[in-house]
């Protein structure tokens, strides 16, 4: 009776001291790190694998090179370490995968497939990863790095330098060329004297007409505000320019008569008025001579930066 | 020249003789203030009264005083203090007990050169009394009115520092002021003849050079100088440009004048232009003497907005804006 109670009891333990075999729970975790990367910089995929329990529960089999489109792969390393969980022990599998951006726009990671095996039921089981869209960027300085080689820089610096001078060089003759082409202003009052100032009748009129083309060369050929200065103003301005001291006198003798004519209808002495005239005339065409020699000169001026004038000069 | 225009002309030289040898009577006692002492004698001859603005100390007393010797003229100076009273200035009707009668007891005003000093510490009541008598020539005491004497010439001063207690004069009273100048320091060379002059020994004497009825006919002679209608228009120009400076090529003055001239601008440029060209013994008037008194006539009658007081641009910098770019004729 004893012997059949004995092999009751002990076959219903067997169960109680037989092997669980409970499947062991695998998750897989894939992040990628930044979220957009410059061309200039690496990618790390990170595939990380965990489960409860021993590290020995669980073995990682083959991991295939995940797929990618505009990204190369330029290393990969994998570590293993154990963390403490709510329910015990958590073993962590990670796989690393650093990666080159190709070219800039999106680049894809597609699903990284894992498989493992579990010791504890002997299963064999797949994981897969998500797909990872990644946008490259365009390349950011590099830190302490030169923008361009020194060779290039110096390269750059003497044709700017070479592209200035040929530029500013010919701008000079293009001036040149059109001071060519200006009238001077002596020779368009000359012809307005001659046109608008005659000598002829009581004078009055000429007198007006010609100090006030007097007033508008003054102002024109000297700088002078001579059509807003009263003829008192005007005479102490006259003194300050290149005019000689007999020019000053004849034309504020001018000014003054121009102004008892107009102001007072004073009538003009007509030799005064042919001898004003006379003078303003030489002025204009003295200045003229000077102003086109000065710019036949001109060309002659012309030739490699740097160079003198001729020594004729 | 006009045969009528020469003639004034030869009238002008003749009638205007006498400002040369009044001129150097004056030098006698004020060093110097040439300016002050033309502008006054404009206002004389015009009838047109002046503002003076300057620091104490620079002759202005002396000056009226020794014009008035020298025109044989009364002078009365009237301290304008806070509480003056109207009637202090214009006189009042007292009561005689022995006759039982109000006589009439006339006032400071009455007399022919008034210096009204420091207008602007008295208030609004005595310079309305004495502006009203300025435009008027005539006080009302009690129910008689009595026309003021011939000439009558106020010269008020104003005083630019210690403007603590003062009552500035309004604008509109501003503008029957004729001229507004501006008194400066005197020059190096004349502090030292004012040294030498005044620090010893009694006051010269002026002599008298003419008298008020000489300055009444020289007056009548004045308002015959041929004005040429381009200078006229050459003055209207000038006021309109302070209204409406844009269309005179004054677009940067646009921002900076609040109110331009009115109208008395205009009529006392014309008076002030011809006692000018008095002065320098023409009977025509030019440019050149709308230019010299141009400022004075101007300055106090163009308002600036307050962007140019920011800018620190006074009025006679506006005025001096616009008479340099007003083409002469």
């Amino acid at each position: 009776m004893k012997k059949s109670i004995l092999f009751l009891i002990l076959c219903l333990s067997v169960p109680l001291f037989s092997r669980q075999s409970t499947p062991v729970v695998v998750t897989l975790n894939a992040r990628v790190e930044p979220a957009t990367v410059p061309l200039n910089r690496p990618l790390t995929l990170i595939v990380s694998v965990e489960w409860s329990g021993d590290l020995s529960a669980v073995e990682i089999g083959d991991v295939e090179t995940p797929e990618l489109a505009n990204f190369s792969i330029s290393g990969s390393g994998s570590s293993h370490r154990i963390a403490a969980g709510a329910d015990g022990q958590i073993s962590i599998k990670e796989i690393r995968y650093t990666l080159e951006p190709q070219t800039l726009g999106m680049a894809y990671i597609e699903p990284v497939i894992l498989s493992y095996t579990d010791k504890t039921t002997d299963t064999q089981r797949r994981l897969q990863s998500q797909r990872f869209s990644v946008e490259i960027l365009s390349p950011v300085a590099e830190p302490g790095a030169r923008a361009l080689p020194w060779p290039v820089m110096i390269a750059a610096l003497l044709l700017f330098g070479a592209a200035a001078t040929f530029y500013l060089r010919n701008r000079r003759d293009n001036q040149t060329d059109a001071m060519a082409d200006d009238v001077p202003v002596e020779e368009a009052f000359l012809a307005e004297l001659k046109d608008s100032v005659s000598l002829k009748g009581d004078g009055r009129e000429a007198y007006v007409s010609l100090s006030r083309l007097f007033r508008r060369y003054l102002a024109d050929g000297y700088g002078l505000p001579a059509r807003e200065t009263p003829t008192a103003g005007l005479i102490a301005l006259m003194h300050e320019t290149e005019l000689t001291s007999n020019q000053v006198e004849k034309f504020s003798q001018l000014l003054s008569t121009a102004d008892k004519v107009k102001f007072s209808g004073q009538a003009p002495d007509i030799a005064e008025l042919t001898d004003v005239y006379t003078s303003f005339e030489t002025l204009l065409e003295r200045r003229l001579a000077d102003d086109l020699a000065a710019r036949s000169e001109a060309p002659q001026r012309r030739g490699f930066l740097g160079k003198h004038k001729e020594a004729s000069d | 020249m006009d045969q009528n225009i020469e003639a004034i002309h030869a009238k002008i030289q003749k009638e205007s003789a006498f400002i040369e040898t009044l001129m150097e009577e004056m030098g006698k006692v004020v060093v110097g203030q040439t300016y002050m002492v033309e502008r006054l004698l404009i206002g004389m001859l015009t009838g047109g009264h002046v503002l003076l603005e300057g620091v104490p100390g620079l002759a202005k007393t002396l000056t009226v005083r020794t014009l008035s010797s020298a025109i044989k003229t009364q002078f009365q100076r009237i301290q304008f203090t806070p509480d003056l009273l109207p009637a202090d200035l214009l006189g009042t009707l007292i009561y005689d007990q022995k006759t039982g009668d109000f006589k009439t007891k006339k006032g400071p005003i009455f007399s022919n050169l008034i210096l009204a000093d420091e207008i602007n510490r008295s208030p609004a009541k005595v310079q309305s009394a004495l502006l009203e008598a300025m435009q008027e020539r005539q006080v009302t005491i009690g129910d008689t009115t009595f026309k003021l004497d011939d000439p009558f010439l106020v010269l008020a001063t104003q005083n630019p520092i210690e403007q603590e207690g003062t009552y500035p004069l309004p604008e509109a009273q501003v503008d029957r002021f004729m001229l507004k100048l501006s008194i400066g320091y005197p020059t190096a060379e004349e502090e030292l003849e004012i040294m030498r002059r005044m620090a010893k020994g009694p006051e010269p004497t002026v002599n008298a050079v003419i008298d008020p009825k000489s300055i009444l006919k020289a007056r009548a002679v004045v308002e015959e100088i041929y004005m040429d209608p381009k200078i006229e228009q050459y003055i209207v120009d000038i006021v309109f440009a302070t209204r409406d400076p844009k269309k005179y090529g004054l677009d940067d003055l646009a921002e900076l004048i609040s109110f331009g001239a009115s109208p008395r601008a205009s009529i006392n440029l014309v008076k002030a232009a011809r006692a000018h060209a008095f002065l320098r013994h023409r009977g025509y008037v030019t440019p050149e003497d709308v230019r010299a008194i141009g400022m004075d006539v101007l300055r106090h009658r163009v308002l600036v907005t307050y962007e140019a007081e920011a800018e620190e641009l006074s009025a006679d910098d506006v005025v001096r804006k616009v008479l340099n770019q007003i083409e002469v004729p």
